[in-house]
């Protein structure tokens, strides 16, 4: 609308076609009709402007609400704390598995015949593999040392006529994560050399662990994921009340010109506020569950001959759990709002 | 001859329920014109007020709003649309969690003003109704009148070309509509146009405006007084 009526030149009402409007007039193809001098924000500052109101307005009705925001809070913190507790959990486990024992490794025991130089041939055929990491020789003088020294039996008893013992070979393959299908295939196939009277794959108990880690690691992707759905609904829940408490700011805003978009800001604030203090919540239930568990974990640990002690969060998990709180926080209010706003009626 | 501020072209509105509220009307208002909309409760004054401020759509028709035909404005345009148009209502519709001047500054924060703009044309709206002593109060702490005339300030702040009454004086009494009206004659006179939907007829008799009279959904023009 290009032409605008000037029959009553007195009026204050004057058309400044040359002032930079915000999206509002361009949008409309509207004029911007203002008093001489009055200037509106240009398009960013009004961004800036309109989103540090909202984030006022958030706060206002964050807070406006005491108890049903702790609650609402408290219930994202328990529901995201669930998931992050199994996270520490197998973090935790990894962790000990690791200081009980060194790498898992296969030792093959050699047929009794053979000479030193053959089996230096073999363990240069090993370590030449892609496949396996290191290899580590023990003749059969450093095994019967070795022997004697872990011992009670009387020396005089081990006196025996020639060395029984076989050469040995422990050979440490290359670790694929915690798959232990490829350790499982090399042991058949070294079973399967002439000169290897017998290949023994170690630490089965250490297989038997990561079977069970994989296992809660998928539980714990399940139970992330169903709790997520809950964090949504818990927040498209409150920000659905938080609406009906502020009906009536958000009929007279849309009567007096606000967008659907201007509306919902506040809302979707305030559920990114949600979001953000649940994650603390969680983060705290987490920080004091790994400080009442710790002393009876390390008098477990202890009888291991362990000293070391439960580890709790990182910064980086910390953020990823407040990213996480804040994202779903945003979206589920985002949506909720969007819906609400979009079909409220005048 | 300007060109008509709010024109009306056989216009319609069926509710999904069937009730007709309007059959066929027909009217236009140039600028700076003031007039009042009267009718029994349920004649259709509010479907009226509600179709120009685009709160409703027409069943048939067209409306034409300073030179826009409001068929061509889709539904995502309506806030800024509605930023040229103050409303006001039976009762004021105040914020009560804040106070008076920040109740008459939504409009200008939402169309974003800057702070100094907005402090400005807030305390000039509250300077036309008499109000400027009361911008901190809260609207709980005011009386009908004053409620309405935060109304009102807030109506106008934004300085709309069109001005839009339902019922402003429905619960006041008669000296306080009395003020009321006049200070809708204030704006008037600088040249807004302004539509009064009432049933007061002793206002209507005061004030010797141009008449509308709807009668179940029909139009007509009362005779000149």
């Amino acid at each position: 609308m290009k032409r605008h009526h000037r029959r009553r030149g007195a009026t204050p009402i004057s058309s400044n076609p040359k002032q930079k409007t915000d999206e509002t007039d361009q949008n409309t193809r509207q004029k911007s009709v203002n008093q001489k001098g009055v200037q509106r924000h240009n398009s960013l500052a009004l961004y800036f402007q309109q989103h540090h109101q909202a984030i006022k307005y958030a706060l206002q009705r964050v807070f406006h609400s005491k108890s049903a925001s702790i609650m609402t809070i408290l219930v994202i913190g328990i529901a995201l704390s669930l998931p992050l507790g199994l996270h520490v959990l197998i973090k935790n486990t990894l962790m000990l598995s690791k200081g009980v024992e060194d790498r898992p490794s296969i030792t093959l025991f050699l047929m009794e015949t053979k000479t030193n130089t053959w089996v230096k041939r073999l363990e240069n055929r090993l370590v030449k593999r892609e496949d396996i990491d290191s290899v580590k020789v023990i003749d059969p003088e450093q095994a019967l040392a070795e022997f004697q020294d872990y011992s009670d039996l009387n020396p005089d008893f081990l006196k025996l006529p020639h060395n029984p013992l076989p050469y040995v070979i422990e050979v440490y393959p290359k670790l694929d994560q915690q798959d232990f299908s490829n350790m499982e295939k090399l042991q058949a196939e070294f079973q399967g050399w002439p000169e290897v009277h017998l290949a023994q794959l170690d630490m089965l108990w250490l297989q038997r662990l990561y079977a069970i880690v994989s296992i809660l690691k998928s539980s714990s992707n399940l139970i992330s994921a169903l709790l997520a759905m809950g964090v949504l609904l818990i927040i498209g829940n409150t920000i659905r009340l938080m609406s009906q408490a502020y009906s009536e700011e958000i009929r007279i805003s849309k009567l007096v010109g606000a967008t659907n978009a201007y509306v919902s800001r506040p809302f979707i604030y305030s559920g990114l506020m949600y979001g953000f203090l649940g994650g603390i919540c969680a983060i705290v239930i987490i920080g004091f569950a790994v400080i009442l568990i710790n002393p009876s974990v390390q008098r477990l640990l202890s009888l291991y001959n362990n000293e070391r002690s439960l580890i709790g969060l990182n910064m980086s998990e910390i953020s990823i759990v407040l990213a996480i709180g804040m994202s779903l926080g945003l979206f589920g209010a985002w949506v909720t709002a969007r819906n609400i706003i979009t079909k409220f009626s005048l | 001859m300007s060109e008509p501020v709010i024109h009306f072209d056989h216009v319609r509105k069926r509710y999904q329920n069937g009730h007709e509220a309007l059959r066929d009307v027909c009217f236009s208002m140039e600028r700076g014109e003031l007039a009042f909309l009267t009718g029994h409760s349920g004649a259709g004054k509010s479907t009226l007020l509600k179709l120009i401020a685009m709160i409703d759509r027409p069943s048939g028709g067209s409306i034409i709003i300073e030179n826009r035909n409001l068929s061509g404005i889709s539904n995502w345009q309506i806030p800024y649309f509605r930023r040229r148009i103050g409303i006001i209502f039976q009762n004021p519709t105040l914020l009560n969690d804040r106070n008076v001047f920040e109740n008459v500054a939504l409009p200008l924060l939402i169309s974003g003003y800057k702070s100094e703009d907005i402090r400005r044309r807030v305390r000039a709206a509250l300077d036309q109704v008499s109000l400027l002593d009361k911008e901190k109060s809260t609207p709980l702490a005011l009386s009908g009148g004053e409620q309405q005339r935060v109304g009102i300030a807030r109506a106008i702040v934004n300085k709309p070309a069109v001005i839009l009454a339902d019922e402003p004086t429905g619960n006041l009494d008669p000296e306080l509509s009395v003020d009321i009206m006049n200070i809708f004659r204030r704006f008037n006179q600088v040249g807004v146009t302004t539509l009064v939907a009432t049933h007061d007829v002793e206002l209507v008799r005061e004030f010797p405006y141009r008449r509308l009279i709807l009668r179940d959904g029909i139009l007509s023009e009362a005779p000149d007084l």
